[in-house]
């Protein structure tokens, strides 16, 4: 990490107080609900992503729908939303191996896009709880995960420091 | 873009690293520390929370457990019976049937009775696309050992369309001559020809219905 005399950081990768926060918030949000999504599904025994599957539309419900009609398929598929759901909210809560947890969190998101794509025309059993047009929640936060990726903070709060402690010595706050 | 500003201690503390800095890299100091776990808090609250929202689903679970006990519901029964376990007591079961719109006539086929002209589309249908099972299911439901002895309808055209059901349209090919259509159901309640009515009325009709029948003697 570069000084300057003043001893104010000017190093590119260095946050500001505010935009640190702001950061790290965001990631506790986004953790929060993958964490809670996760630990929900585990409490309901008999809760399963089939009626989800079978719901699915467009060009990649063939896919989908695939996965719902096989019972092993299906069950891997529930099985491993859940655990998946809880590391990636834990991941992003504690700041551990926090970029993978994004990752892994954008491509289940973008799973749950493909699978009901909210485009005009489509109609779902369930209804969305909102109304939406191409844009809906799950591409935003996606999107949110993006940032996240590209604005890390889980080195500079977060089991990340304690983990990686080089990497801290990059970009220190 | 508004930089961090670093108290005096932080800056001596800084300059301190610098100089140290071999030794001190392998060890993670106090703030290592506090920044590393500053996230547990949180994680905790959501723990705290997690666990009262687990106390409630589980309390719920227990609630509709002992509803489910004290109804006597709570043994697994199976959600279909398998063929074979229906013995046939040899006594034939008298039925009457009160409404006969859409969804008497549904009920009428899963009792084994179908309007021939349905049969004959069905069979259609199942010519032209194979995979279409619905006749072959139908002629392949187990035989009840029923006969529909009344039926009972205000529309007409209902009426005649479940008698014709009930008189030649069995699964099972038999015939019953002797069905009966009925104007008003407690006619039919009366009727000593019938051991039990079905119910297919629109739903505000059901209780007055069900009382009369269990008032008649009949089973519902």
């Amino acid at each position: 990490m570069e000084k300057d005399n003043s001893g104010m950081r000017s190093h590119p990768g260095q946050y500001s107080f505010m935009q640190l926060t702001s950061l790290v918030i965001l990631r506790l949000l986004i953790g929060w609900h993958f964490l809670y999504e996760g630990f929900a599904k585990v409490f309901n025994p008999s809760w399963s992503a089939a009626p989800f599957l079978l719901d699915s539309k467009g060009i990649f419900s063939k896919f989908f729908l695939a996965m719902a009609h096989n019972p092993h398929i299906l069950s891997l598929v529930d099985i491993s939303n859940e655990l998946g759901l809880i590391a990636i909210g834990l991941g992003l809560m504690t700041g551990t191996l926090t970029r993978t947890a994004s990752a892994f969190g954008i491509l289940l998101i973008i799973l749950y896009y493909c699978a009901t794509p909210p485009f005009i025309g489509y109609t779902y059993l369930v209804p969305m709880e909102g109304s939406y047009m191409i844009v809906n929640k799950n591409i935003i936060e996606a999107w949110a995960l993006v940032v996240l990726i590209i604005f890390p903070t889980g080195h500079i709060i977060g089991f990340d420091r304690l983990l990686f402690p080089n990497k801290k010595t990059s970009i220190k706050s | 873009m508004e930089v961090i500003r670093m108290s005096q201690d932080e800056h001596t503390e800084n300059n301190q690293q610098a100089t140290q800095e071999p030794e001190k890299k392998r060890y993670f100091d106090r703030r290592d520390i506090l920044k590393g776990l500053a996230t547990i808090p949180v994680v905790g609250f959501f723990f705290a929370k997690l666990y009262k929202s687990w106390l409630l689903v589980s309390m719920q679970k227990s609630q509709s457990e002992r509803l489910l006990s004290d109804l006597g519901l709570n043994g697994a029964a199976p959600a279909v019976l398998p063929s074979g376990t229906l013995k046939k007591s040899g006594q034939l079961l008298r039925l009457g049937i009160i409404g006969c719109g859409s969804r008497g006539e549904y009920l009428l086929r899963a009792a084994g009775f179908a309007h021939p002209t349905w049969l004959e589309s069905m069979k259609k249908a199942a010519i032209e696309n194979k995979l279409d099972k619905r006749y072959e299911d139908f002629i392949n439901q187990d035989d009840l050992n029923i006969v529909f002895n009344g039926i009972c309808d205000v529309f007409d055209v209902r009426a005649e369309s479940a008698l014709e059901t009930v008189r030649k349209g069995s699964n099972k090919g038999k015939e019953n001559k002797t069905a009966k259509r009925y104007r008003r159901y407690k006619d039919m309640l009366e009727s000593d020809d019938i051991d039990a009515v079905i119910v297919a009325t629109p739903e505000h009709w059901h209780a007055q219905m069900a009382i009369d029948a269990a008032g008649a003697g009949k089973h519902l």
